[in-house]
């Protein structure tokens, strides 16, 4: 763990479990919502807990986490070649993060818009 | 070929491929759902409206949306599970690989089913 590389790598690994569980929380939300929508209150309330938003907050940080580290290897994975010369890797990851940017803002308005 | 060469199993490539595009989506797409779902909206810093019972709902009545909530939650879902099968391998279980590999992505296969079974009711 002192070596900087492999710490990143392991906490990178550890990004899996935190996504995980972030999608069983969403799966459990809309499953209540289809099957037991008279428990979605009890479920938002529930939700609200200190420890839940505590663990999302790490989830988000892992979630971005891997995000950064999967734009950046997609730099070495993606060969793109324009007029026989190969599209350096800055501007691949670059354009990983710009659509990262752009999906973001689109998804969060939609979301968030009454 | 050597006796001691890798030798893919059939499935592989399947399962590098949901992972890689699983990859994608987790990487454009969670960490704004994490922010918007499992923060701002419990901490009440967004309308309350945001996560209600009636909106998602009637958000949910719509296909696209299905769609959309089906590939947001699937192919994120085999990303993790292919991700977590080889950090149980590299963490000294490989001579447990097949049925780790059953567990896995069986957990993925068993969770993409009961998301389509919720969108489906929704």
């Amino acid at each position: 763990m002192s070596n900087p590389r492999y710490l990143l790598f392991f906490l990178r690994e550890c990004s899996a479990f935190f996504l995980a569980v972030f999608l069983g929380e969403l799966l459990c939300r809309f499953w209540i919502l289809a099957f037991r929508p008279e428990r979605y209150a009890a479920w938002l309330e529930w939700s609200k807990a200190p420890w839940i938003v505590a663990f999302n907050v790490l989830a988000l940080a892992f979630a971005c986490l891997h995000a950064a580290t999967f734009f950046k290897a997609a730099a070495t994975i993606l060969v793109v070649r324009m007029g026989g010369r190969r599209v350096p890797g800055a501007l691949i990851s670059g354009g990983h993060f710009a659509g990262w940017a752009v999906a973001s803002a689109v998804l969060g308005w939609l979301l968030v818009r009454a | 070929m050597p006796p001691h060469a890798y030798r893919a199993h059939p499935t592989e490539p399947f399962f590098w491929a949901l992972f890689s595009s699983g990859g994608m989506v987790a990487a454009m797409l969670m960490p704004v759902v994490i922010l918007v779902l499992g923060i701002l909206a419990p901490l009440g810093l967004v309308p309350a409206s945001v996560e209600s019972a009636e909106r998602l709902t009637a958000l949910g009545g719509n296909w696209l949306v299905k769609l959309f909530l089906l590939v947001l939650i699937v192919l994120p879902l085999f990303h993790v599970m292919h991700r977590i099968r080889f950090i149980l391998i590299d963490l000294g279980l490989k001579p447990l690989r097949r049925p780790i590999g059953v567990l896995c992505y069986g957990t993925a296969f068993l969770g993409s089913a009961l998301t389509a079974w919720v969108m489906l009711r929704l």
